[in-house]
């Protein structure tokens, strides 16, 4: 089953409540889709085995055999291969390119323009003791983390029991590939106007995917209802807490999460889980 | 000679448009001739790339002189690699005074684009957060 640990708005607490998790119910697996921002290693402290390379393919100009017609320009979405005509040059810009391929495809001139890879991040793999560790590293400047969040999704052993994929924040394309390949989505949340804003288009996402999900509230103070009041008007539940506590907060500065503490609770949270998808 | 020029208005009294890619009109003026033409900049709204489009329609239309306020990084690599030479109007000008200006050898040359962190204070808009 894999699961994975949302939220619309960042700083919500996502790889918090995903380390935690993931330790708890070990053996596991803990995959960080969070390519732009990669943090899950900060907690469980993994031990790298394997590092491999993520690159796409960009388009490349043979001088020689370039009409210089312009076409691939023209037709490029993204506005990254420029014709300078009277010049008779030609620019790439490869933070703008989504190696979509189309100036390859329209391409009238055999051989003129072809495609070479072109290394856009990594994907490392390892262990934190009985916790299996994956984490994709997209490089700064690139245009979009959908591709290697899909490669790095499709790096996870279909026969792995218990996955842990802890989400980019926000409700967009990364959000989307990353829920999409999820058995269970649970939305992590705090108390406060914009975490419970930002929440409910997390809601909005994750329902239009049709994915069954549940809200678990961080910063937990019990004289704050606003969450569960929002839960309780759109009927969705809240299946676990974190207590607002200095001394999680103090740990977290350090790198540290209290791992024993939630251990217990949270096996049960995935038992439950696992009683909801089946 | 064909002068390309970002401007705020479609005639020769309008000021000089500061923003490079973001210009509001487009001004093309032939100094041979005297004549002008202006067209609204058809890629002031678009979401990203907007500077490498406007500098390739200075290079399509044939300008070998761009007068803007600031010039992005891609717009700038665009127009230096396609032979067009960059130059600020001082702020406040208008398209004639500019002109003028500049066939007066009283424009300064541009010879860095602003990077995109200043472009970002100075204009700032939204960042297409990935589609």
């Amino acid at each position: 089953m894999k699961i994975a640990i949302a939220s619309g708005k960042g700083g919500t607490g996502k790889t918090t409540f995903a380390t935690l998790f993931a330790y708890a119910i070990r053996p596991s697996v803990y995959v960080d889709a969070d390519v732009e921002e990669p943090n899950g290693h900060i907690f469980l402290k993994p031990e790298i085995k394997e590092e491999k390379e993520f690159s796409e393919l960009v388009p490349k100009i043979i001088d020689e055999k370039c009409t210089f017609c312009g076409i691939c320009a023209d037709e490029c979405p993204y506005k990254a291969l420029v014709i300078l005509k009277p010049t008779k040059k030609w620019l790439f810009f490869p933070e703008l390119c989504h190696s979509c391929g189309i100036c390859a495809y329209v391409c009238p001139v055999e051989g003129a323009l072809i495609e070479v890879p072109r290394k856009k991040g990594v994907i490392r793999k390892g262990s934190a003791g009985e916790v299996k560790f994956m984490e994709g590293i997209l490089n700064l400047g690139e245009p979009t983390p959908v591709p290697l969040i899909s490669s790095l999704l499709r790096e996870i052993d279909d026969n792995e029991e218990k996955v842990i994929i802890d989400a980019p924040p926000g409700t967009s394309c990364p959000v989307v590939e990353t829920l999409s390949s999820s058995d269970f989505v649970l939305l992590v949340s705090e108390p406060t106007p914009f975490g419970i804003y930002d929440l409910s288009l997390a809601v909005e996402l994750t329902r239009d995917l049709k994915k069954p999900f549940a809200i678990v509230e961080n910063k937990y103070n019990p004289d704050n209802h606003s969450l569960e009041e929002y839960a309780k008007k759109e009927n969705i539940e809240i299946l676990y807490r974190l207590p607002f506590e200095e001394e999680i907060a103090k740990s977290y500065s350090k790198g540290e999460l209290p791992f024993e503490r939630f251990e217990k609770s949270l096996r049960e949270l995935y038992e439950e889980i696992k009683r909801r998808v089946k | 000679m064909k002068i390309f020029i970002t401007s705020t208005g479609d005639k020769l009294d309008s000021k000089v448009d500061p923003k490079f890619g973001r210009c509001d009109y487009l001004i093309i003026y032939d100094t041979e001739t005297k004549d002008f033409e202006a067209k609204e900049n058809p890629y002031k709204t678009g979401q990203s790339s907007v500077g490498i489009s406007v500098a390739q329609m200075a290079i399509n239309n044939g300008c070998p002189v761009a007068i803007s306020g600031n010039f992005g990084p891609n717009a700038f690599r665009v127009l230096s690699e396609g032979e067009v030479k960059t130059y600020k109007a001082k702020d406040g000008m208008t398209i004639k005074e500019a002109i003028d200006a500049f066939l007066k050898g009283e424009l300064e040359p541009v010879k860095s684009p602003v990077s995109h962190e200043q472009a970002e204070k100075i204009y700032p808009h939204h960042h297409h957060h990935d589609d």
